[in-house]
């Protein structure tokens, strides 16, 4: 907590953090009453396929949930270079799926999914705002 | 009897005067011939990487599987070729303006692990590697370009005295 207080950070750090943890748990809710009928649909391979990336993307993602506020209350200095990690992660598979794997990946068609897929640059730009204020915001001294 | 401490104004004014001499010397920091030689290996990797990619996209090369030129698996490797490209370029440009590099090794590395999980998960099923021998070598020297990418991280001096800036 010490760490944390030595630096001061903005509202607008909370605001991102508090956002970016909402998406994530919001698209573990969706992947967790996903529907057994989704795959039924004409495109199983591809739904399956972007089932199966999901499923390895989230167990990450919920290690990252438990474990960032414990690094962030204990060392900003390592916790600067985990959200640069994460951030650049999140980034890396948003540029996968819209430019890399568009032609195998599909969601599944529902409407909570599609509303993540929507707000996904939200999600993006609260990550890069928590990066820039843990690098550049320097530790109010005594 | 005067007072001989100097204050932080008059601190701050031998600072500036020294300023850009500091900042000419911050240019020429020698790098160590490990660190060298890493950043010319994985720029390697990556002009042959795209090399092969563009010779398979142009059919100057002879592909094994013909399914590699038709297939999705060429869309794949058409945007990680471009990915790859952007990457190092500002790899290579962060080492040599001497800013913000450890920051792109490291977004560098979390996109190559991504990949290769990516690639893992979804082509594990679908392709032999005995099919496609000019991505195999790729695939098999990964992990010695994770390893390769985080030394040279750890290696790059950005500072005369080796820390942190």
């Amino acid at each position: 907590m010490v760490a944390v207080k030595k630096y001061q950070f903005t509202k607008l750090f909370w605001g991102s953090f508090i956002g970016a943890y909402g998406f994530l748990l919001l698209a573990i809710f969706a992947i967790a009453t996903l529907p057994d009928n989704v795959f039924d649909t004409w495109d199983d391979i591809h739904v399956r396929a972007a089932t199966k990336l999901i499923y390895v993307r989230f167990s990450i993602v919920i290690f990252a949930l438990l474990g960032y506020p414990i690094i962030l209350f204990t060392s900003v200095k390592i916790a600067k270079s985990v959200t640069i990690a994460l951030t650049a992660w999140a980034i890396a598979i948003y540029i996968d799926d819209y430019l890399v794997l568009y032609q195998i990946i599909e969601y599944p068609q529902r409407g909570l999914v599609n509303f993540i897929q929507a707000i996904r640059p939200l999600f993006l730009a609260c990550l890069i705002w928590m990066s820039f204020e843990l690098t550049f915001r320097p530790p109010e001294v005594d | 009897m005067a007072d001989k401490k100097i204050n932080t104004t008059e601190i701050n004014a031998i600072l500036e005067v020294f300023a850009e001499s500091r900042e000419i010397k911050a240019n020429i920091i020698k790098q160590s011939k490990t660190f060298k030689a890493l950043l010319l290996l994985c720029n390697a990797y990556v002009v042959v990487f795209l090399v092969i990619y563009y010779f398979l996209n142009s059919n100057l090369l002879y592909a094994v599987d013909a399914d590699l030129i038709n297939g999705d698996f060429l869309t794949v490797f058409n945007g990680r070729a471009n990915v790859m490209f952007w990457l190092f370029l500002g790899i290579n440009m962060a080492a040599y303006f001497n800013l913000g590099f450890k920051v792109m090794c490291l977004i560098a590395l979390v996109f190559m692990l991504n990949t290769t999980v990516d690639n893992v998960i979804i082509f594990s099923e679908l392709i032999s590697l005995d099919d496609r021998p000019y991505l195999t070598i790729f695939i098999v020297s990964r992990p010695l370009v994770f390893v390769a990418l985080a030394w040279l991280a750890l290696s790059f001096k950005d500072t005369f005295d080796g820390n942190e800036r």
